[in-house]
C-alpha cells in the first residue's frame, strides 16, 4: 500500500518542532534530551489551554505543525490518533485517588482520562465534525496505527491526519511500564503517490531481526527503543537526510516494512 | 459500499450469556440491573455478569488473566463462535484474519487492586505485574488472537463509549484494502472502580435503574459486556453451512465528531446526525428504509435529548427507536457490539425491544420512542453509539438470507 507524506510535525524532549528537529536527526546538532514544559497549543480555546495536560499538548503541537506544513485546514481531515500509554499522568492520579480512603475521583481528570481525549480536544479546537479514532497497541502501536491510517486514507479516498505520541507514566505504574522521554510525530498522509515523500507499507509473516534504530544518534536511538512513538524516528531521520530508507517493525506474528522513497509525485 | 457480512456473532452481558439468553431476556422482559455491590459504598445500579469471578482462562494464556479477558473468554466460548472462526481460518488462512477490538478501560481493575495492595504511595508494583497482559490496550486483541489462533493485523480502538461501534468501521477499512479477508470485530468493557467512581463524580450515575428517554431519567447504570462478530466480504467464501443463527449484513457506517465538549454532547445533535446521515448515504438507503434504531440512549438528560434531536432531524417520527441499556446497563466501550447483536435478534425475531423501566417519554422528544415492545416487519436497523471526546458512530445492518 502506497501513501504520501504531505506534512510533518515533530515534538518531544530536545525536538521542538520539525525545523529544529531536522539538524538533530541528521547529527549536525547534538540532541539535548532535557524535558521541557511544552507550550499550550494555540488552537485550544483559552479556558482549555491552561488545563491541557502535557500529553494533550504534545499530540496537538504535532498535529498543528503537520497541518501548517501541509497547508491544509485542520477541520477538513479525518484523524487517526495513536498512543500506547495514553495520558499516564492522569491514569496514575486516578489510580492513586481510587486507592485513597475516600476513593473519589476528580470529574475533570476522569473525562480527560479517556484514550481519545487528545483527539477530542483536537476536534473541539477546530470545531471539526470529521471522524477521529484513537488507537493503542503497546510497543506495536506504530505499525498497527500507521497501517490503519493508510487503509483509511485509501478506503475513504481522502487525506488523513496521523498523530502518534507517547510519554512516560509516573508513579507506581511507571515502575512496570517504563517509557523514556516524551515524543510525538504527526503526518498528513494522502493515498497514492501525491507528494515526493512516498511510503510503501507491507506486512509479512515472521520477524525481521535487523535493528531498525542503529543509524540514530545514541540518545535518539534510546528514545526509539524505549518510547513506542519514538519508533518512527529512523523514518524521520531518513526524511531529514533526504535518503531512501526501509525499516521493519515487529507487529504480532508479523513485521511491517515501511519503505520510504523520494520520488516524483 | 461493498456489502460486508457477519457470519457469526455472540455477546454476553447482564442480560445473559450468549444470544439465546439475551433473546429470552428481551422477550420475557426480565429485570437484570441490580444494586451496585461491586464496590463499597456502591453507586446506583449495575449490570453485572454472573460467574466472571469463577471463570478460568486456559493455562497457557494465564498472563492475560483479568476480569476483562475473562468476560471476553466467556463470550468467545458461547454460540459456537470459536468453531465459526475455525471454519473461516481453515478457508482463508490464520494470517488473513484480523482482530479489531474496542475497549475503554481494558483490564485496569487489576491495576486498581495492585495500587490498593501497596503499603505506600508511589511504591513500585511487583516486577512481575502483568501490565501488558491486563491493563494495556493491547491485552484484549492479543488475548483474542491467541485464543482463536489467528495472526492477521491486530488493533485496539479506544474511543470511549463508541469504541466497539467504531471498531466495525476500522475493520471495514482493513477489509476494503485487502489487508485481511475476515475480521473478528467486537470488544469488552468490564466493571471497575475507575468507571463506577468516575461517572459518579460527574453526577451521571442514576440512583435508580436507568430509564432512557423517560421524563424522569436521572443518569446511567453502568454495565459490563463482551461480544464478537465475524465480519467478512460477502463473496469471500462459500457461505458456511451452519444454522442461520444471528447473521447480519453490514450495509453502512458513519462516523463524526461533535467538536463541542469533552464530556457533554452537542445539544443540537448535529454531530450525531452527521454520523447517521453518512451511514445512510453509504448504505444507499433513504431514512424511511430504517425499521428500528437501537439508540445510544444512556439515560442521562443530555445524551437522550441530543440523540432525539439528531434522530428527529432525519427520521421525524417515522422510525421506532429504543435504548436497551435499561436491560444491560451502559456497557461503555462494549455497548456497540452488544447492541449490534441485539439488532440481529430484532431482525431475526421481527421484534422491536422497548426502553426497559421507562414509563413516560420526555414530552420534548419528537422521535417514536418505544415504551412497549412491538412486533413489526423489520428489514434494516441502525445502531448508534456516542462517547466522551464527542465521538459518534452509526451502523446499519440488514438481514443475511
Amino acid at each position: 500500500m502506497i501513501i504520501s507524506i504531505a506534512g510533518i510535525g515533530c515534538w518531544g524532549d530536545g525536538l521542538h518542532g520539525w525545523a529544529e528537529a531536522k539538524p538533530v536527526l541528521r547529527g549536525d546538532t547534538p540532541h539535548d534530551g532535557t524535558s521541557l514544559t511544552l507550550p499550550p497549543p494555540a488552537s485550544l480555546p483559552a479556558n482549555e489551554r491552561r488545563r491541557a495536560s502535557q500529553v494533550i499538548r504534545l499530540a496537538m503541537l504535532c498535529a498543528e505543525e503537520a497541518c501548517q506544513q501541509a497547508g491544509c485546514h485542520a477541520g477538513d481531515l479525518p484523524a487517526i490518533f495513536a498512543s500506547s500509554n495514553g495520558d499516564g499522568f492522569i491514569i496514575n492520579r486516578i489510580l492513586e485517588s481510587l486507592a485513597s480512603p475516600a476513593g473519589a475521583v476528580s470529574p475533570s481528570l476522569f473525562h480527560n482520562s479517556v484514550h481519545n481525549a487528545p483527539a477530542g480536544y483536537w476536534m473541539i479546537s477546530h470545531k471539526s465534525h470529521q471522524p477521529a479514532v484513537s488507537l493503542g497497541l503497546h510497543d506495536e502501536t506504530l505499525p498497527a496505527a500507521l497501517l490503519k491510517a493508510a487503509a483509511e486514507a485509501h478506503a475513504e479516498e481522502k487525506p488523513v491526519l496521523f498523530c502518534l505520541y507517547d510519554a512516560p507514566i509516573p508513579g507506581s505504574l511507571g515502575t512496570v511500564r517504563r517509557t523514556r522521554g516524551s515524543f510525538g510525530c504527526a503526518l498528513i498522509l494522502t493515498p497514492g503517490r501525491d507528494t515526493s515523500l512516498q511510503l510503501a507499507l507491507s506486512l509479512k509473516n515472521g520477524r525481521d531481526v535487523r535493528d531498525p534504530f542503529s543509524s540514530l544518534p545514541e540518545s535518539l536511538a534510546d528514545m526509539a527503543r524505549h518510547n513506542p512513538a519514538g519508533q518512527i524516528l529512523p523514518l524521520l531521520q531518513a526524511i531529514a537526510c533526504g535518503q531512501d530508507q526501509s525499516i521493519s517493525l515487529p507487529y504480532g506474528a508479523n513485521h511491517m516494512t515501511i519503505a520510504l522513497t523520494h520520488a516524483q509525485p | 459500499m461493498t456489502a460486508l457480512i457477519i457470519t457469526a456473532g455472540t455477546a454476553i452481558s447482564a442480560m445473559g450469556r450468549g444470544m439465546e439468553a439475551t433473546r429470552t431476556c428481551l422477550l420475557e422482559q426480565r429485570q437484570t440491573l441490580q444494586p451496585d455491590t461491586f464496590q463499597s459504598p456502591g453507586h446506583g445500579y449495575i449490570g453485572r455478569v454472573a460467574g466472571v469471578e469463577d471463570h478460568q482462562l486456559p493455562g497457557a494464556l494465564h498472563r492475560f488473566d483479568c476480569r476483562n479477558n475473562r468476560l471476553a473468554d466467556m463470550a468467545l466460548m458461547t454460540d459456537d463462535f470459536m468453531e465459526a472462526v475455525a471454519d473461516a481460518r481453515a478457508h482463508y488462512g490464520r494470517h488473513r484474519l484480523a482482530v479489531v477490538m474496542g475497549t475503554s478501560t481494558s483490564g485496569i481493575l487489576t491495576t486498581e487492586k495492585a495500587y490498593a495492595a501497596r503499603k505506600d504511595r508511589d511504591e513500585a508494583l511487583p516486577p512481575d505485574f502483568p501490565y501488558d497482559g491486563t491493563q494495556d490496550l493491547s491485552s484484549l486483541p492479543r488475548y483474542v488472537a491467541a485464543r482463536l489462533d489467528v495472526t492477521g493485523p491486530m488493533l485496539t480502538v479506544s474511543n470511549a463509549c463508541a469504541s466497539s461501534t467504531r471498531a466495525f468501521i476500522d475493520a471495514a477499512h482493513l477489509l476494503a484494502t485487502g489487508l485481511c479477508d475476515a475480521a473478528i470485530v467486537g470488544g469488552a468493557d468490564s466493571l471497575c472502580r475507575m468507571t463506577l467512581q468516575g461517572f459518579a463524580s460527574l453526577g451521571l450515575v442514576s440512583a435508580h435503574p436507568t430509564r432512557p428517554c423517560d421524563i424522569g431519567r436521572s443518569g446511567i447504570s453502568i454495565g459490563e459486556a463482551a461480544g464478537f462478530a465475524l465480519l467478512e466480504q460477502a463473496d469471500g467464501r462459500p457461505r458456511p453451512a451452519r444454522p442461520a443463527g444471528y447473521r447480519l449484513r453490514l450495509l453502512g457506517y458513519g462516523a463524526s465528531s461533535d467538536g463541542h465538549h469533552m464530556s457533554s454532547p452537542d445539544p443540537t445533535g448535529s454531530g450525531a446526525a452527521l454520523a447517521i446521515q453518512k451511514a445512510l448515504a453509504r448504505a444507499s438507503l433513504p431514512p424511511e428504509a430504517i425499521g428500528y434504531i437501537n439508540m445510544h440512549g444512556t439515560g442521562t438528560p443530555a445524551n437522550d435529548q441530543m440523540e432525539d434531536r439528531a434522530m428527529a432531524s432525519i427520521f421525524g417520527r417515522a422510525v421506532p427507536c429504543s435504548s436497551t441499556k435499561g436491560w444491560s446497563g451502559h456497557t461503555l466501550g462494549a455497548s456497540g457490539i452488544l447492541e449490534s447483536m441485539i439488532c440481529a435478534i430484532a431482525i431475526q425475531d421481527q421484534y422491536l425491544p422497548h426502553c426497559m423501566n421507562s414509563q413516560t417519554v420526555d414530552p420534548l422528544f419528537q422521535s417514536d420512542i418505544l415504551l412497549a415492545p412491538r412486533h413489526g416487519k423489520l428489514n434494516f436497523v441502525m445502531n448508534n453509539s456516542f462517547g466522551f471526546g464527542g465521538t459518534n458512530s452509526s451502523l446499519i445492518f440488514g438481514p443475511l438470507t
